[in-house]
């Protein structure tokens, strides 16, 4: 039982603080909210420079073989930063499925590519009803020779107007359950019959619905077990979902910082605000709300570390992670009042971020019922 | 970072639970919640001795005071097993943790050599004399006066709340030692006989069908060599005290116990044609409790791994004791959800479920968030201590 950073770790926090908040002024990414493409190409170079788009990867692989934990200790200070774009997506996300799911071949071509930042992939899951379930996945894949034949509609797919590949999850085939029949396919982002089309989110980050008109992969790109991937799937989200945890819990201690911050400088009737119970009562709270949300974090990440595949910490991390940034974050405008509720203050980012970042990758009730799936499904309505 | 005990820890934690397997029945469970103290709090003085032939009392200890000088560690798995299994520590936790530690360091020669070794043995009983019916948060405004008179120190007062008087064999017990001085710089402690003289200790019946008491001193004399510490610091005593009351292992441990037995009964019974496990709501609300014990016993592993790591914490001992406080009641509350109409049934009632002990725990939910720092005091620490905003300045008369 050991909670402490390793001097890399340490030396890693301070190296991304520093990067980031050089790299990502807040004008940075308020200009990253409104532009097209949603992050700059010659930042995510610098990023694979530094070794931080492959740290997870294995060294055989071109990436870093880097502890769990370095990488949470890394995705904290991007949710402090707000670091925009399809990092996490692509290096975290689809990495972690190709080295659940590829083959040895598939592997050795994409995951160099991955952590080299030479090639963006995105996740194609989610469709028109919004579950985050296997149940929800229906889009079908026909098998034609040596091709799939994918055609519907994909929502809430990040990035994947800058992407190169997407692995989509799809349906071929239906069984017993509904997890049986799901395959991940990989796909050219950019190949004839397929669309992007942006969706104005709440945070600005970059989402697309993707429209699949007749789009052809071939056989050779199947990500795993025909008709068996979706185990796969969650087993590769795991790690996903734990650095994202990490990621809020970053986001949530820098607006606790800038609401006491402000608490201590502020002064109202004679004195600063923040001496006034009421005040502290809200800042006071955060402080549970986030370390929970942070230790929590670190034993799903300790747990997944060492071997466990299914890690029913990470999903009580992500259910409680994700409102504890939100009430951080809402606790924070309490104490800003009007002036953090206005467009030009750095809060509104983090309390919009904190909602995005909740509903990706499974919202609260989502995990909560993960957490309930221990117990069986039998009448449970899962 | 590693979340794993050792190969050494998982062999101690193990043989914890050994003898805890073996020692706390059901027949015993239910013996203790016959007693004033609900579930770990009870008062067993034959479970405490049994703890003390394994040398188990002073586990934390320095060797040379007949402890065993474990690391904070295997302490903190110690008193996590003991709260999961529900074992009794009224007979010998405040002198474990408060006195003991106190004398070690504050205490003379002579008192260690008396005091240390009869703790250690579970030969003597403590109850603790801080709070008055005019000092509770307010601690520092304690009015009990001790007046030197010889080698004697005679004592008049009045001190309430104190749970275990009428089982214990010494208070330890704040007085106002100098009428004149600033209201926290006129304080000493003392270990004083509850048989002596003028001791008259008179119950305070609870709502969870328990006692507490009230304790009068009239002209009780007490020797001079009793007092602990330096004359007029016993704030500091009082302070530090409190501070290393507890990392919380125990009573996160207790939470997850009483957990595990809602799942239990709730995968054994049938409410409206299913079993509760198979109810949607029920399985939310258990999940949702699951993650909030499992946020508390890290929260109390940081605290204990911070000790371990030789650090002292301070505010990060209030972090984790408010967030077990401000959920007590509402636990509680959605334990006796769970038992449904069973839940309001006393420990008495033959229909009873577990001993009638959530009814207990649910009573007294509200006295947990009031005992030892209510929440928004916990709040100010944090706000003050912790994140460094400037303090309130209250008018003090």
């Amino acid at each position: 039982m050991d909670l402490s950073l390793n001097e890399n770790q340490k030396m890693l926090k301070a190296t991304a603080r520093d990067f980031f908040e050089k790299a990502y002024p807040k004008n940075v990414v308020r200009e990253m909210e409104t532009s097209r493409a949603g992050y700059s190409r010659d930042l995510y170079t610098r990023m694979a420079e530094l070794g931080w788009l492959g740290m997870g990867i294995p060294e055989e692989y071109g990436g870093g073989s880097a502890d769990l934990i370095d990488l949470v200790i890394l995705y904290e200070e991007i949710g402090r930063a707000l670091v925009p774009g399809p990092h996490f997506i692509s290096t975290i996300v689809c990495a972690s499925i190709i080295e659940e799911c590829g083959t040895e071949e598939q592997k050795r071509q994409l995951l160099p590519r991955i952590s080299s930042g030479e090639s963006i992939f995105s996740l194609a899951q989610y469709e028109l009803e919004g579950g985050y379930g296997a149940r929800s996945v229906t889009l079908p894949a026909i098998a034609e020779g040596q091709n799939f034949v994918l055609s519907g509609i994909k929502l809430f797919v990040p990035y994947s107007h800058v992407a190169d590949y997407l692995i989509c999850v799809v349906r071929t085939g239906n069984g017993a359950s509904e997890q049986d029949g799901i395959s991940l396919l990989l796909v050219d982002a950019k190949a004839p019959g397929i669309t992007h089309n942006p969706l104005v989110t709440i945070a600005g980050d970059k989402q697309n619905e993707v429209i699949l008109d007749k789009v052809k992969t071939p056989a050779v790109n199947l990500l795993g077990p025909l008709n068996d991937s979706w185990r796969h799937l969650t087993r590769a989200l795991q790690k996903s979902i734990v650095l994202q945890c990490a990621e809020m819990v970053g986001g949530a201690e820098k607006a606790k910082e800038l609401a006491v911050a402000y608490a201590k400088q502020r002064v109202q009737f004679g004195r600063p605000i923040g001496c006034f119970p009421a005040v502290q009562r809200i800042c006071a709270d955060m402080v549970p709300a986030i370390e929970g949300a942070r230790y929590l974090t670190y034993e799903a990440a300790c747990k997944l570390r060492d071997g466990e595949a299914l890690v029913r910490e990470a999903h009580m991390a992500k259910a409680f992670a994700s409102a504890a940034y939100r009430s951080t974050t809402s606790g924070a405008h309490q104490v800003f009042c009007g002036v953090g509720y206005m467009l030009e203050h750095e809060l509104n980012l983090y309390y919009r971020r904190a909602k995005a970042l909740e509903l990706a990758l499974g919202d609260v009730d989502y995990h909560v019922r993960q957490v309930a799936a221990q117990w069986g499904t039998a009448g449970g309505g899962q | 970072m590693d979340i794993r005990f050792t190969e050494q820890q998982e062999k101690w934690k193990r043989e914890v639970i050994e003898f805890l397997e073996k020692e706390m029945t059901p027949e015993f469970l239910e013996e203790l919640e016959q007693g004033d103290h609900a579930t770990f709090s009870a008062f067993s003085l034959p479970f405490s001795k049994k703890l003390a032939a394994r040398g188990w009392l002073g586990l934390a200890w320095p060797k040379e005071y007949g402890g065993q000088d474990r690391s904070y560690i295997d302490h903190a798995i110690f008193r996590e097993q003991m709260g999961y299994f529900m074992a009794p520590t009224g007979a010998h936790q405040l002198a474990v943790d408060m006195i003991g530690p106190a004398l070690i360091r504050y205490g003379t020669e002579e008192q260690k050599k008396w005091w240390l070794p009869r703790i250690v043995k579970g030969e003597v009983t403590f109850c603790q004399g801080f709070t008055e019916p005019e000092a509770g948060s307010d601690l520092g405004s304690l009015r009990t006066r001790a007046e030197p008179v010889g080698n004697e120190y005679v004592i008049n007062g009045e001190k309430a709340f104190s749970s275990g008087a009428h089982h214990s064999d010494y208070m330890y017990l704040a007085t106002r030692t100098d009428p004149t001085a600033p209201k926290h710089k006129g304080i000493s402690i003392f270990l004083v006989s509850t048989s002596s003289p003028g001791v008259t200790i008179v119950p305070m019946r609870t709502m969870n069908h328990g006692r507490v008491n009230q304790v009068y001193l009239d002209n009780v004399h007490v020797p001079a060599e009793n007092m602990m510490g330096e004359k007029n610091k016993g704030w500091g005593l009082l302070m530090g005290a409190l501070g290393v009351e507890r990392s919380g292992v125990e009573v996160a441990a207790f939470r997850r116990r009483i957990f595990d037995e809602l799942v239990a009964y709730a995968k054994e019974t049938r409410r409206d044609g299913r079993l509760l496990i198979e109810d949607p709501i029920i399985r939310y609300r258990l999940a949702e409790w699951e993650i909030n014990i499992e946020v508390a016993k890290m929260l109390c592993w940081r605290v204990v791994w911070m000790r371990s790591k030789g650090e002292t914490p301070s505010a990060e001992t209030t972090v984790q004791s408010l967030f077990d406080r401000v959920s007590e009641h509402t636990f509680f509350n959605f334990a006796m959800e769970i038992l449904g109409l069973y839940g309001q049934l006393r420990r008495e009632s033959k229909y009873a479920r577990l001993f009638g002990l959530i009814e207990r725990r649910y009573l007294k939910s509200c006295a947990i968030t009031g005992a030892g720092a209510i929440p928004d005091i916990s709040r100010t620490t944090i706000a003050v201590r912790g994140l460094g905003m400037p303090r309130e300045r209250i008018a003090v008369s």
